[in-house]
């Protein structure tokens, strides 16, 4: 029988960027929020520091940072005539595991989608016709266009530091920039980090062939650099122990040392380690989120109510507490057919592994009113 | 770099090709092939002389391995990175001691690997679904190689000449033998990536002594500030004594 605690305005599951940017924005409004991570408490300082974390073998080989999938994994299988079968070890998918997430190890690439990206359906038929779309194809434009998000991108960058140069400023073609991205209102914030040998060298091929190469958005600071939360960033040492490490100098930028740290400063929120979300929990009506169990430290099961429920636990783990509750998804919309779907699930990857379930489950995906899907 | 130097680095050791530097795509157990056979292992007598074989390096002892497999180990790992003109084997790295420990401990006991059922034979893309731990894994192996050896060329694997030893060894990397009780693939692929984890990780894990190997590849270690040197090094080697994680502390 779960222990059910007092109600509270805003429940965030999982801290990592996603949860920290939801709960550092909802700082300054006084509503009651508490956040929910499975992991455990980490920071620079002592969990990043260098030398300790130049380790190879425990970190690349062992994914020390990252979900230990021996308590829970999820199931997978690449066709529906498969049978899913678990995902007894990390591959492919490098899930985090403590507060920061997947947002401490991650590489720093910080790509924008394509505006094309945003109107994959729409754009394919006007150029190819709608005949290229192979039947049952779930091709679907997102309900959100570049040029809506395009404030949110130059925010993300700023309060990243990222290190680029622009391609396209308003307009404007910029040569040395990617010059197919969508216009941006602003420069990157921080120059393109230096060029290694490698670099010069595929620079100076790929022009010769024609072609127009551009240096990868990175999330490293190429220097000094305080973002407009007044966050410090130290310089990258190019140090090479990047993905799958968390950073010594502060210069990748990770929720743990920019977003969490601000959310933590409002007295209105609350964070609590080491709670492993089992299932969100919806009313008699089977259409409105109320609450959501979870087990503590200890294994004792807590149910935690909210007004608003926020998914931020990396596409793979929305995904599955969407899937825990079974009521809440129904099939016939993600065929294509139906309304939008509208979960926009971490790196808006859901598509593929939406698939792993039995057919036979139904999958339902309008009405998410309640449920913001980070 | 002379064309001398190229051209040993060409016939290098071939078991180290395979992977990547710093074993940076070994970093997880292979999967399973499917169709592997599966025939009960016989049970022969152990008929072999007894002695006491050490790690290949002085002062370590076993905590895992009985005699046997540890001297299937110490044979095998000299097998897969042996002693050349470019640098030391594994044997003189203590990798064997390395392996030891890491089936000892909490990876070799499957403290990172979903080991509840249901059990089944996946596509590769499912990755590994034994119900084995990787020390399970290794030990059961090492017997299914050892029955090999003695079937095939006459003696347990630590007893056979330097011949048939890199025999065996190909055979296993050719995929030439279908082992009884392991998938041949899955064991040998777990062998070679603790066998180069083993060579080439921080000294701090028992192998890689004196980080011979970081020097052997001119790697500088868990040293890492390198800001002020990607512009200067462009096109130029460099150089530093390498430096582990305790060296630094």
């Amino acid at each position: 029988m779960a222990t059910k605690r007092k109600s509270v305005d805003v429940l965030i599951i999982g801290l990592g960027w996603t949860g920290g940017i939801i709960a550092k924005e909802l700082a300054s409004t006084g509503l009651k929020i508490v956040a929910l991570e499975r992991g455990g408490p980490r920071d620079t300082n002592p969990d990043f520091l260098d030398p300790q974390i130049h380790d190879e073998l425990r970190y690349a080989a062992r994914h020390d940072l990252m979900q230990n999938v021996s308590r829970e994994t999820l199931t997978f299988r690449n066709t529906a005539s498969q049978t899913a079968l678990p995902m007894r070890q990390l591959g492919s998918f490098l899930p985090g595991q403590g507060v920061g997430g997947a947002g401490v190890h991650w590489n720093g690439v910080t790509w924008r989608w394509l505006e094309w990206d945003h109107q994959a359906r729409k754009r394919t038929i006007d150029k190819y016709g709608a005949r290229i779309i192979p039947t049952g194809m779930n091709l679907q434009d997102w309900p959100i266009a570049y040029d809506e998000l395009e404030p949110y991108y130059d925010k993300f960058e700023k309060t990243c530091g990222t290190s680029g140069k622009a391609g396209n400023l308003m307009g404007k073609k910029i040569d040395g920039g990617n010059i197919f991205e969508g216009p941006r209102r602003s420069e990157y914030p921080n120059p393109p980090m230096i060029a290694a040998q490698n670099m010069v060298m595929f620079e100076k091929s790929a022009r010769n062939l024609g072609y127009h190469p551009f240096p990868n958005p990175s999330s490293n600071a190429s220097r000094d650099y305080v973002n407009p939360d007044g966050v410090a960033f130290g310089q990258c040492h190019y140090c090479g122990f990047c993905e799958r490490f968390g950073c010594e100098a502060n210069a990748k930028a990770s929720p743990h040392f920019t977003v969490i740290p601000l959310a933590m400063q409002n007295p209105n929120f609350e964070l609590r380690t080491h709670s492993t979300v089992l299932r969100v929990n919806l009313d008699s009506t089977g259409k409105k989120a109320v609450s959501a169990t979870y087990l503590d430290a200890r294994g004792r099961q807590v149910e935690q109510p909210a007004d608003l429920i926020v998914l931020s636990a990396y596409a793979l783990g929305n995904v599955h507490l969407l899937f825990r509750n079974r009521t809440t998804l129904r099939r016939d919309d993600w065929a294509g057919g139906g309304r939008t779907q509208l979960c926009l699930s971490g790196r808006w990857r859901s598509n593929g592994i939406l698939r792993q379930r039995n057919d036979h489950e139904p999958i339902h995906g309008g009405r998410c009113s309640r449920h913001l899907h980070g | 770099m002379s064309e001398n130097d190229d051209r040993e680095r060409a016939d290098r050791r071939k078991f180290l090709k395979l992977v990547g530097v710093a074993g940076a795509a070994a970093s997880t157990l292979p999967f399973s092939r499917p169709g592997s056979a599966s025939e009960q292992s016989k049970a022969v007598p152990h008929q072999h002389e007894t002695r006491v074989v050490g790690s290949g390096v002085t002062g370590v002892g076993y905590q895992f391995f009985n005699t046997l497999e540890s001297a299937f180990v110490a044979a095998a790992v000299d097998v897969l990175i042996p002693a050349d003109s470019i640098g030391p084997g594994a044997a003189a790295l203590g990798v064997a001691g390395y392996i030891d420990r890491q089936m000892a401990g909490s990876y070799g006991k499957g403290d990172r690997l979903y080991l509840e059922g249901p059990f089944a034979e996946g596509t590769p893309q499912q990755g590994y679904q034994l119900r084995m731990t990787p020390a399970e894994l290794i030990r059961a192996g090492i017997a299914d190689v050892n029955n090999y050896a003695r079937e095939k060329y006459g003696n347990t694997f630590d007893l056979l000449s330097a011949i048939d030893r890199v025999s065996v060894m190909s055979d296993l990397d050719g995929r030439k033998v279908d082992l009884p009780t392991v998938p041949t693939d899955t064991f040998f692929s777990l062998l070679l990536q603790l066998t180069v984890e083993g060579y080439f990780a921080d000294p701090m894990y028992g192998g890689n002594k004196n980080k011979a190997s970081w020097k052997m590849i001119g790697f500088p270690g868990a040293t890492a500030m390198y800001t002020d040197k990607i512009e200067p090094f462009r096109n130029r080697p460099y150089t530093a004594e390498p430096m582990s994680i305790q060296d630094l502390v």
